[in-house]
This record gives C-alpha cells, structure tokens and sequence, in this order.
C-alpha cells in the first residue's frame, strides 16, 4: 500500500518514522507560507498520514499508530489521533495526527495547501463527512496531546465549508461573543467612548487598552481578510458535496469544539446563543410530494409520513398547494415554494414528477422517486404520443419518467419487475455509470425494491448524491495524482466559473 | 382643533433653542394649540435660566441630567399634553405650513404613524432629509442630502424612518412603541423608532410640503469624530438586532460585525495616515477612532439582555414582513465608505453570504427604451422617463435608451447610452428590467438570464407594421411584420411580467400569451389567474397641472393671432392617422370661421428609426393644393421638446386625434389625448380607439365616425366656438383625468417592483428548456437616406459608442 507523509515544514523527520511508514512519499504542510501539496502518487490509492503536531505524538510507537490506521482504512474509517482509548464518530475534531484514504482525498478535491498540518486535517475531515466518509476520532497511547487550534482558523474552515444559511446562526454569537470576550477578560473599559457614560477628554485622540483586548477583534479582522481566498476554494468544496447541509453528521460537536477554542465561559455563551436563538432554520429540512387526487399516493404519504418524525413539509402538485404537519394533520404553509427550494434537505416524491415539483430540478436536496405506487407499464403504454416542433414527445408520461429518473438520487420500486425497469431506464440515461457502479456494485442504493416502509426509511436515514451526480467526480476520476501535481492536464478549464487560482489552493498545485 | 406639542431638547445651545422656537410661533398654525416644550438637558451653562426668562410662552423643563436626544424627547413628551407630539431640532427653523401640512396628512390618512418633514439646509437650497436609507449592515442615512433642491421630492412617500430634526407623530401611537429608545442616547434613535413604527404596521409618510431648515450636528461637533463613530455603530447593531425578522438577521448579522471592524480600523489607518493597524499588539496609544466597533459591540453585549427582551416584544407584534421594509431601505448594498479594504471586504461578504440576493426585493431596476432620450422624446421614451421618476422614489433605477441619450438629467435616476458592453453591465446589474421595443434583440444573454424581466407591450408594434410597413413593398412589408411578430414572441416566451395599456389590449395579448404556452398549469398557487401575468398600465399624464411659461403658437407662429381659435395636433403623422378628413374640415369652416387654424405639433419623429409616412406627406400636399398651409393650417417641420409642450398645449383650445379604421386603431391608446387631458383640452377623435369611444359618454369631447369630414367639422365648430361647452368638458376632463396621473396609470407597475418575482412558470426553466429556435433579428432592409440621418443622430444622442454598437447590431442582422 502507498503511503503519503504529510508534516509540518519545520519537523526534521527520523528515519525511524520513514522506515515505521515503509518508507512513504514525504510531504510538508505549510507553517503559513503557502507551498504546493504536490502529491506525486501516480495512483489516487493508499492511506496518507498526516502528522499534524509530532511533538505531541510518541514516536517510538508510531508503528503502532500507523497499523491501527491500516486496520481503520481496512474498515473505510478516516481517523483523528487522540490521547486516550476507544473510537467516536465526529465531524472533526483537532488532533495530533491523521489518517485519511487517498482516493476519498483526492475525489474530494485534494488538500488546502493554505492551511497549516493541523487544520489541514480538520478541514479534510469535514470535507469528507460531507461526501458521507466516515470519520472517528480515536484515542490512542501513541498521543500524548491535543494539539490548539486557534479560533480564526475553526471559523475559515466553518466559513469555508458550510453554506451562509448554514453557518450564520452560528457565527452570529460566535463573533459578538469574540470580539467581546479578549475585551471584557482583559477588564478594558470601553465605556471611554461612550459619550453618556464618560464625558471629557474629547482633545486625546488616543487610549490605552491591556494587552489582548483587541484580540478578538482582530481575529474577525483576520477572518475578513481570508474570505476573498475562502469564496475561491468554497466552490470546489461545495461543487464535491455529497450531502445536504443541514444533513452534516455531528456538526454540533464540531460547533462545541470551536466554541472551546475561544475561551468564552459557557454562561456567557448561553446568553449569546439565546439572544441568537431565533437565527436557527425553523423550516422542516424534508418536503414529501404527492397529488392529493390519487388514493393510493395519500395513503403511501401516509405511511411516509409516519416514519418521520421531524417537521414536515406536503406538496400537493394536484391542488398546487404547500402544508406543514402539525399535531392534528396538515395545515397551509406561509412559505413560498421559492423558501422551501432552498431549506430542504430531502425531497421524497410519490408518484409526482420533477416538472410537478419545479423547483426540484434546481434545489441541491437530494431527490428520492417512490414509484411504489405506479404501474409504469400501464400508464406508459396508456398515452397517446405527439410530435412537437422539436421531435420531442412534450407532455407523455414517458417524458415525466425521463425527466425524473435524470433528477433522482434515490428511486424506490415496487417490486423485483419495476426495479429491472428502471434499472433499464437508468441505463439509458447514463445514470448506471462507472461510479455509481464501482461504490456499489448491487446498485441498492441507486434503486430500491420496498418492503413495508423499510426502503423508505433507508433512503431517508442516507440522504446522498450518487457519485456520479456530484459535478467533480468525473473530472477529479480521470485525473491522476501525478498529473494533476504537473497541472499538464487542464480538466479544471471544464468547471465552469471555478477560477483556476482557486484550484490550485485547494489541490495543492503549482506551475 | 388639534393640539399639537412641539420638543425642542437643549444642550448647551440656548440661543438657538430661543430662536427655533420664536420661530416655531410664526408657523401658521392656532397659537392657543401650539405648545412648545423646551428640554434642557442638563447643560450646566445657565441654558435653562436662559431659556426660562426668554422663553415665557413655552414650557421650560430641567431633564436633571444629559438624558441624550431621544431621553431628552422622551422627557419633554411626557410633559407634553397634545394630540400629536413633533420633534424639531433646536437648531433648526420651521417653514410656516410646516405644522399645519403634517398635521393635515396624518388626519387625512389613517395609516400614517409618523409624518418626516422636508429637512433643507439653512439656506434653503439644498437637500437635508427626503428619505432614509439604510444599509444592510445598519448605517442609516441620507442618498440625497447636500443635492439642491430642484423640485424632484415634491411628491409624498412611505419610507423607513425621518429625520428627528424634524418629524410629527401621534401621541398615542408614540406612547404605544415607548417613544425613542433612550439606550441609543444620540443618533438612529429616529431611525428605530421609524422602522417600529413601519414594523407595527403604520406607514411613516414623507410630507414635502412640511418643510424645516437645519443646521445640522451642531451639537455634536462640540465632540471628537470617534464619539460619533462610536454610537454609530453600536446603535447600528441594536438597530439591526432588534427590528430584523430571523432570516435576514441570520444574514447579515455576522457580515455586519466583521464590516464594524473592518470600518473603525481602516478609518483609523486612512486618518492617521500610517500602515495596517494590528489589533494583536499592544499599543499604547492606539487612536480612539479605530477601537470605535469593538467597544460598541461591548456595549451591545452589555445590553444584550434588554435587547432581547426589546427583539422579543418587536418581533412577536410586527405586522410588517421585511419583505415589506426591504424596498424602504433603498440601497441596502451601499457600501456607504471608500475605504479599499473595506470595500474588498464588503464585496467579499456580500457574495458569500448571499447579502444581494436576500435583498433582492429591494429592487435595482433598469429602465429600456429603444426611442433616444433626449429633450425631444416621443411616447415611448416618455413613457420610460416617467416609470423611471416614479420608481425612483422607493428603487435604485436606472434608465437606459439603446438609440442614445443627452441632453436630460435627474437627480433621482441615473442615464444611460447603451453601446453592446454598457448595456451588458446595466442588465448584470440590475434585478428588474423593464423595456419596450427589441431589448432582447440587442440582450440575448437576457433569455437565459435569471432577471425578472417587465416587457412593456402597451404597443402592438405587429399591427402598426400593418400600415407602417406598406411603404416596404410587398416583400418588405411581409419580412416586418414576420419580424416584429416573431420579436413580440420571443418577449412572450420570456418576460416574467407584462404591461399593456387597456382592458382590450390585454384580452388580446392573452392570446398571443396562449399560443406560446404561456398560460398553463405552472401558474402556482391558489388564488391566480391567467391576467396576473399581464397588468393594466396606460400611459400616463403628470400629476402637477401645466404651467405656461411662454406662448409657443399664439403670437408667435406667423399667421397666428393671439385671439385665433386653435386646433392641435398633439403628436406624430403616421400612416393610420386621418389628417386628410381633418384638414377638409378646416378648409369647410374657414369661410364661415376665418380665425380658425390648425396646428400640427411634430412633422419629424425625434427617433430617426422611425420612417417618414406617406400619409404625411399627402397631408402637406392637400393643405398646400387647398392653399391652406400657413394661413389657416400649419406644420412643426421640427418636434417639440418634452419639457415645452406645455406651451403648445396651453395655447390650443380642442386637440384633435383622427384616424382610419384599422385593426391598429382598436388596441392602440393614443397617448396625445393625454396632453389634452392633462391641458384640459376639449377633445375631437374619430371612433374606435380605447379613448374615441369614450369622449361623449364622458362629456370631455366629442367622437366622430371615420372619415366623415361634415361630422369632424360640426364637432370642432361646436367646441371652438361654443364656450359654454368647452367649458363643460374643460371641467369635466380635471376628474376623469385622476385615473391617469403617472402614479396612479403605473400603480400595478409601483406594486409589482415591491415584491417582484420571476414568472411561476418560467423561473425554474432553464435555457435549454424554453421555446427553440426562438432567437432572429428582423431584416431591417437598406434605405441610404434613412441611414446617413440615423448616423447623425446617434452620434449626437449616443456617440460613437452607441452608433459601432448599432452598426455591429446591423451587420449581424444581416448576416444571419
């Protein structure tokens, strides 16, 4: 197995590491100069382990470390190394050292070559909890710290890897709380200015503060300063999304972990949090589609509908109309289509089509087709086709089921015999590609047969975009480590509007 | 009578507090009903035994302490005992009708929480308050101020918030929002208080008819700049914090704090003169001005628990979505400071928190028209200008003219000549477009676009080709009207919003809607109907009534007397008009009326685009063959400017508008009888259009059949020499004509650009998806004369830009 060491400039590395790691492929992350993660692997495979704060790590195991984290990649696990024992799912977490798969690295868009060894790592690890990798942070006696992480670095990468709707509840008590903490510790008194409070002395253009009081400020200055770079490297990062947003594992963790690093005592972020607290999305993050004059479609919504427990949204294509459930049944909803489009994670259509659900085509929630309740063959062999200016057949069901399957990242049958069909209409499609494939051989997660409600329920607990929907996969797939470190194949030129500085960041390269 | 209690809040300026308020007794309003409540706000100087001795007819109070602006207002309205309570700045000067023209608003309109006065500067001349705009990060302030007062914000509004230099509100609903929130102590306490007021579902309504006369920051100026700086942004934030909804908070909240920051330390560094601050060291003599934002968030923390309870209480009774506060706010993306790094930052945050986007609803609009705009316009372009000035009032609008602009300037919208790339940055900038003629022609990137497109269709360009074109020859004619039919379809396959001018006019465009699909299932949501694509928007005539500054025919055409009696021909000569039937008319009633005569305003179209007719060129054959030119009828060889059309108007006594029975003339809306109207001109008009058919019912002229030259001589003979009639109709004509005061024609047009939004149907089509095939140019054909003039005028209204954007226009036209 390849493998690929990434250390800070400034470690000399002991030949006891390289020959513990069978001689790896070494690389230096950046201790704030930004230099090129050039990967030089001619093969996207293996494990790279990134050795965030040696100083924190007991070399004379690190045999030992690095075979707990061939056991993990075994087990398609990425890890974070933490003093300790025993293993916890987490979005990411600080550590002293990781280990990540290199082909789930690289499809993700490679390392942001910005960033220092440790948030190198953090962000990785967001990054790939958002393409639905699994990610444990594992204590072990090879560790012998947590290596800190400054505040202004958990906010570029929470900035960089959430959208604004995402992330703005939390940073909303997060910056008043920073800026007004290295302030209040330090006991500055900032009434000075307050003309009411502190009258006089209007000739001194100047004061004195203690020392740290502007820190907080200054780290939201810095922060300011890094957007231009962070709104070019959030585009691949977002364009490589997998998951909804507001489907990210274990975020709140993450979120606890970046409150930690600012030092606010937890009252006083209580306070902030709840004078914040109406920030939070209060819409339902699921929407489930069926017209209102088929029985069979209200009754599958109804047993949908069951399985949910959270907040709920209802499209009724039929009557054109949006509910939400509360207690006693549905209730006429105040958002407007256009709200919904952008809130939902998960849209699950029965027996509605992505043109009775317009603005499905346009939302990045992951679209789940229940055709459980459809006899296909029926309702195609039924119509009566026309031909339109354009050679198409506008307006037959078979362009409704055209137009879905295209959408769908999820599409449950009825039944052995309707699976094989959309199997066949998948193909057709294109949608039965090599990644899809390659994830999945049995292509269960692409279509579903239903038994009950348990398909359903499947597909609702992993909401996800096939590999071979995500924009990047293709691009990223036929790009080599080796190539791409030479930059003699342009693919980037394809994504449109992704400037190639912005590439380059994020994958590290360098012409 | 209502009594009306005016504050005045002292600090250390007794003289003008004495003189405002020797001031505020010659406002024209009942002496007994005026009380003048002067606060001293702890000056310490001897200000209130001052202002005890000099002030004997006014109520004097001691605050006990510097209770700031909004607690010294507090404290001098709970003193108070009127019905309404007004706030004047103490060194500020009342216009006489400045009490009595707020006062008259809010009792004539129910839904007025607070009057904001006119607010000039000392002099008069220029501009202090006219509206309030605020920027998404919380900075409030004035777009206008420092302008001069040139007459552009004479007409009333809603808006966000006045000016506490100057304002009126009624006493129970100032006690019902607490009055000014004491914890800002100086400045935006009246941007606050405005938005609650807008908030608890009142309107706060600008009044330009109540006008004061400000100093301006007197008081502050006593101050160093980092004390204002100071409350300005940590009201800013308090402002933001408790009067945004949760969505937009969530927003822009966290942007706002970063920009705070970002503000005080650049404002620091460009004063100071020196390099980046670092806010990491320790500094012993770090300038005031560039800890202004951290030390107001601070404070914003320290009263965060009474904000809550404040956002709580607002939050839980507002009855206004900032859906509706958006368009209030103006610019909200003004950046507002020149500062480079700042202004990187902004951009930066805007972008990626969506800040525009969220804002949407506010509005930059751009305003298209194909006719130049210049001083002499024709319809449409005026129909463009006059969207413009009233859009302008609540939207940043821009307008642009594809055939050139000079010569015309506002002060409340910006002007445009739209060569290729000019033209491609005015539709990125904009969220609304809102065009006539071929926009999308010269705009195809429109098609695909995501912009809320308004195609104004109030002119079926196919139907006047119909006459238009016949000039073409057979294959000509056919290729013009195939091309303008084929240019309005692409229209309807795209725009998210139609205008058209009458009831008939949109039946007949639903049509043309249905035929490209346009009327289908997609039409989301209960409650819509097919119409709500297409609004009712005729053209408009203004709201002020004419004002002749000079005689523009009487006196001054030779052989026209100043007692003569005057028909006018108040527009173009175009092939679907009846000049000739007219002409006969007169030339029947000359022997018998020898002081008749008849004036044709404008022979030559200010659009050299526009091809001379053949009917005008018969008209001036049969006068002169009559031997009637310059004796009896008379022809502007020339246009009239738009802003002197009032003196041509004035001087007429009927307006007269004839034409041929034509499929043309059924869905046209003449535009010229709405200068009759808005003169108060008897009217003469054949039968058939929107207007002709209803002068008689109506009382405000009389209708005729087509070409029946003995019924068109009996009508004019009646209206100009029966004064008893022409008054009548005169009288008649002042109400009928209310429904087309501009803001009353493009109110459908004022309530979209409030909450606009992209067609149900067609929003979520991509490019791909709409009609194929769909995009061509009309072959405009070659005709040498018509292009050297067309060269000419482009250069002159557009330049060379505009006439290489044209000529590249063409040859691609042609290469198709």
């Amino acid at each position: 197995m390849r493998v690929l060491l990434i250390t800070p400039r400034s470690f000399d590395i002991p030949a006891q590491l390289l020959q513990a790691l069978g001689n790896p492929t070494v690389l230096h992350a950046t201790q704030h100069d930004t230099v090129a993660t050039n990967l030089e692997l001619p093969q996207a495979e293996g494990i790279i382990f990134l050795l965030a704060s040696p100083q924190l790590v007991d070399l004379a195991l690190i045999k030992d470390l690095y075979t707990y984290a061939q056991a993990a990649h075994a087990e398609g696990k990425n890890v974070a190394f933490v003093p300790g024992q025993g293993e916890e799912k987490v979005l990411a977490t600080a550590a002293a050292a990781y280990a990540f798969d290199a082909k789930a690295v690289h499809l993700a868009g490679g390392f942001d070559s910005t960033l220092t060894a440790v948030t190198l790592g953090i962000d990785m690890q967001v990054r790939l909890g958002g393409r639905a990798h699994t990610i444990v942070r594992c204590g072990h006696k090879a560790i012998t710290g947590i290596p800190e992480v400054d505040s202004l670095d958990y906010l570029k990468i929470l900035t960089k890897n959430l959208t604004s709707t995402r992330q703005a509840p939390y940073l909303a008590p997060l910056f008043t709380g920073i800026i007004d903490h290295s302030l209040r510790v330090t006991g500055t008194d900032t009434s000075v200015l307050d003309l009411q409070r502190s009258p006089g002395g209007d000739e001194i253009p100047t004061l004195s503060h203690p020392a740290g009081a502007l820190r907080g400020a200054q780290t939201i200055r810095l922060w300011g300063e890094a957007l231009q770079a962070i709104e070019t490297s959030k585009y691949i990062v977002s364009e490589s999304r997998r998951i909804p947003d507001r489907r990210m594992p274990y975020l709140d963790a993450f979120v606890d972990e970046i409150w930690a690093s600012t030092g606010i005592p937890s009252a006083q972020r209580e306070l902030l949090e709840l004078a914040f607290s109406d920030l939070a999305p209060t819409q339902p993050s699921i929407a489930v589609a069926a017209p209102s004059n088929s029985d069979r479609a209200l009754s599958r919504l109804h047993d949908v509908a069951n399985i949910i427990t959270e907040p709920l949204y209802w499209w009724d294509p039929h009557e054109v109309a949006l509910y939400e459930r509360e207690e006693n049944g549905w209730k006429e909803s105040t958002e407007t289509i256009d709200d919904i489009g952008k809130a939902i994670s998960i849209l699950y259509a029965i027996e509605s089509s992505v043109r009775e659900i317009p603005w499905a085509g346009h939302s990045p929630c992951v679209f789940i087709s229940d055709l459980s309740t459809l006899n296909l063959a029926e309702q195609l062999t039924g119509d009566w086709v026309g031909l339109c200016d354009a050679g198409a057949f506008s307006g037959s069901s078979a362009q409704r089921l055209y137009e879905t399957l295209l959408r769908a990242d999820h599409v449950i049958t009825d039944s052995q015999v309707q699976r094989d069909f959309v199997l066949g209409a998948l193909a057709g499609l294109h949608r039965i590609d090599q990644y899809t494939y390659d994830e999945d051989h049995s292509l269960d997660t692409l279509v579903s047969v239903e038994q009950g409600t348990s398909a359903a329920l499947n597909a609702l607990n992993r909401p996800i975009h096939p590999l071979g929907r995500v924009r990047t996969t293709p691009e990223y797939e036929r790009s080599p480590f080796a190539t791409l470190a030479e930059s003699s194949q342009s693919f980037v030129d394809t994504i449109k509007h992704a400037p190639r500085r912005a590439f380059n960041k994020v994958k590290g390269l360098r012409k | 009578m209502t009594k009306v209690s005016v504050i005045l809040v002292n600090f250390r300026g007794a003289d003008d507090s004495i003189a405002a308020a020797r001031y505020l007794r010659q406002c024209d309003w009942p002496q007994d009903q005026l009380e003048i409540v002067v606060v001293d706000n702890d000056s310490g100087d001897g200000s209130y035994e001052k202002l005890s001795k000099e002030l004997p007819d006014c109520v004097v109070l001691q605050s006990g302490a510097n209770l700031g602006f909004a607690g010294g207002c507090n404290f001098g309205v709970k003193h108070s005992t009127g019905d309404i309570v007004a706030f004047l700045n103490n060194d500020a000067r009342p216009h006489r009708e400045w009490v009595r023209a707020a006062v008259e608003a809010i009792q004539s309109d129910s839904s007025i929480g607070c009057v904001a006065s006119k607010v000039l500067d000392w002099e008069g001349g220029k501009i202090d308050y006219v509206d309030g705009s605020l920027t998404w990060f919380g900075m409030g302030y004035k777009r206008e101020a420092e302008r001069e007062d040139n007459g552009e914000w004479e007409t009333p509004k809603n808006v966000l918030f006045p000016t506490g230099a100057a304002m009126f509100v009624p006493r129970s609903l100032y006690e019902q929002l607490n009055g000014f929130d004491e914890r800002y102590f100086m400045f935006y306490e009246d941007v606050d208080f405005g938005w609650r007021v807008n908030l608890a579902g009142y309107n706060v309504r600008y009044v330009p008819t109540s006008i004061a006369y400000h100093r301006h920051h007197v008081t502050m100026k006593k101050f160093g700049n980092y004390r204002e700086a100071y409350l300005l942004e940590r009201n800013a934030l308090a402002c933001l914090y408790k009067n945004l909804g949760p969505e937009l908070l969530r927003t822009v909240f966290a942007p706002a704090l970063a920009l705070a920051v970002e503000r005080s330390a650049q404002q620091a560094e460009v004063s100071a003169g020196q390099g980046p601050i670092s806010y990491s060291e320790t500094s012993p003599g770090v300038l005031k001005s560039a800890v202004t934002a951290p030390y107001a968030v601070s404070y914003f923390v320290d009263i965060l628990p009474s904000l809550m309870e404040s956002r709580r209480e607002i939050q839980g009774s507002r009855k206004k979505s900032d859906e509706e506060i958006i368009p209030l706010m103006r610019n909200a993306l003004e950046p507002a400071y020149p500062l480079p790094r700042y202004l990187a930052l902004h951009e930066s945050l805007v972008k990626i928190f969506h800040i525009d986007s969220s804002l949407a609803k506010q509005g930059k609009i751009l305003v298209v028209t194909g006719e130049p705009v210049a001083e002499k316009m024709a319809g449409p372009a005026i129909r463009a200008w006059e969207m413009c000035r009233r859009l302008s009032v609540e939207h940043a609008v821009r307008l642009c003219s594809t055939a050139g602009a000079s010569g015309r300037t506002s002060d409340t919208f910006e002007i445009f000549s739209a060569d290729t790339n000019t033209l491609k940055e005015l539709t990125n900038w904009a969220d609304i477009i809102i065009f006539q003629g071929f926009l999308l022609e010269s705009a195809p990137w429109l098609r695909g676009s995501d912009k809320i497109i308004v195609a104004d269709i109030y002119d079926p360009m196919h139907l006047e080709q119909l006459e238009q074109a016949r000039d073409q020859g057979p294959e000509g004619r056919k290729r013009s009207i195939e091309g303008v039919t084929d240019v309005l379809n692409r229209q309807i396959a795209r725009a998210d919003k139609f205008l058209c001018a009458s009831e008939k006019q949109r039946n007949f465009w639903l049509g043309q809607l249905a035929v490209q699909g346009r009327l289908n299932m997609n039409v989301l949501g209960k409650n819509r109907s097919a119409t709500d694509l297409i609004d009712i928007c005729p053209f408009g005539l203004d709201e002020n009534p004419p004002v002749q500054t000079e005689h523009a025919i009487r006196g001054k055409v030779p052989g026209i007397g100043m007692d003569d009696k005057i028909i006018i021909w108040g527009g173009g000569v175009y092939n679907w008009f009846d000049p000739i039937s007219l002409i006969r008319a007169v030339d029947s009633l000359k022997d018998k009326h020898p002081d008749i005569r008849l004036y044709f305003l404008g022979m030559k179209h200010p659009n050299p685009g526009v091809p001379d007719m053949a009917v005008a060129q018969e008209a001036l054959e049969l006068s002169s063959s009559l031997g009637l030119t310059n004796k009896y009828v008379f022809f502007n060889h020339d246009w009239v400017p738009y802003n002197e059309r009032q003196n041509y108007l004035l001087d007429a006594n009927v307006g007269v508008s004839t034409h041929f029975e034509h499929v043309e003339t059924q869905f046209s809306f003449r535009t010229r009888i709405l200068d009759y109207l808005w003169a108060s001109l008897p009217i003469v008009a054949t039968r058939g259009d929107s207007f002709g058919n209803v002068l008689d019912d109506e009382g405000i002229g009389i209708s005729v059949e087509p070409r029946n030259v003995s019924d068109l001589a009996a009508a004019l003979e009646a209206l100009l020499y029966d004064p008893q009639r022409a008054a009548a109709c005169a009288e008649r004509i002042r109400s009928y004509a209310k429904q087309f005061e501009w803001n009353n024609a493009l109110a459908p047009l004022l309530e979209f650009c409030r909450h606009p939004q992209r067609a149900n149907d067609i929003r979520y089509a991509t490019l791909g998806e709409l009609p194929a095939g769909m995009l061509g140019f009309i072959n405009p054909g070659f005709d040498f004369k018509r292009d050297i003039k067309l060269i000419y005028e482009y250069l002159k209204t557009g330049g060379p830009k505009v006439l290489v954007s044209k000529i590249t226009s063409r040859a691609k036209k042609y290469m198709r």
